[in-house]
């Protein structure tokens, strides 16, 4: 199982990341793969490349605002939450994803 | 740096996230990061007001993007006995003040990688057990240079 996603959060310097990183954590303990873009006040961090995309069995977008290159994941699975949820419930949030 | 020891409250006493919120700015505002204390203040209980920043795992990040921030900090406080954050009970504090406009993104990739040293149960767990200052810098500077 391939995952992609982006988060992204109003201020940019904390949430963003702690989501990321609850997520490819989450991601690592269930076996499956997980690359998760960032756009943060930094910009975008770890940008999801168009083979990581076009490989991705689904795309999670942790998201509290409106992100860049949405367009990107036209035609994909796309599971949309908030980002405190990928914070506090990254397991399920993966899980959610999968199976929508 | 964004930490420093007179950011660091190691059993700080408060009923409630407000009194901690206030509390540590006011030892932002003595270690002159701030050029307003009140709309410091105001942007991180604006913030919380929002969403809560206490988002599970005993820790909350309640943040202000003003310019009442003089010099990008992070403020840390440990409870003991834990204080309540909205429905969460919380022991680790970190408060963020970061200016409006980033000048430079430097400290924007060091705060970036504290975030995501927060979700590292390790790196909490040593947070809680010292009970020193500079050992509190040392774990969040450690942290930094890991990415």
């Amino acid at each position: 199982m391939k995952i992609v996603g982006v988060t992204a959060c109003t201020a940019g310097i904390a949430h963003t990341y702690m989501a990321q990183s609850a997520l490819e954590k989450a991601a690592k303990a269930d076996g499956y793969q997980a690359k998760i873009e960032t756009q943060g006040a930094m910009g975008a961090e770890n940008e999801l490349t168009e083979d990581e995309i076009a490989n991705a069995d689904v795309v999670i977008l942790g998201v509290d605002v409106s992100i860049e290159g949405r367009e990107r994941f036209d035609g994909k699975k796309v599971y949309e939450t908030s980002v405190s949820r990928c914070v506090t419930e990254p397991q399920k949030v993966i899980e959610d994803a999968i199976n929508s | 740096m964004l930490i420093s020891k007179k950011l660091i409250d190691m059993d700080i006493k408060a009923k409630d996230k407000n009194e901690i919120i206030d509390q540590l700015s006011a030892l932002a505002n003595a270690d002159s990061r701030l050029t307003d204390l009140d709309s410091f203040r105001k942007a991180v209980y604006d913030r919380e007001a929002e969403v809560s920043t206490s988002l599970g795992y005993s820790v909350a990040v309640p943040h202000g993007k003003t310019d009442a921030v003089k010099e990008p900090f992070v403020c840390f406080a440990k409870s003991v006995k834990g204080v309540k954050w909205n429905k969460q009970l919380v022991h680790l504090v970190f408060m963020i003040g970061v200016p409006l406009q980033a000048e430079g993104k430097d400290y924007l990739t060091i705060l970036a990688n504290i975030a995501r040293n927060i979700m590292d149960e390790n790196f909490r767990s040593n947070l809680l057990q010292t009970t020193d200052k500079d050992q509190v810098i040392k774990i969040i500077n450690d942290g930094e240079q890991k990415g």
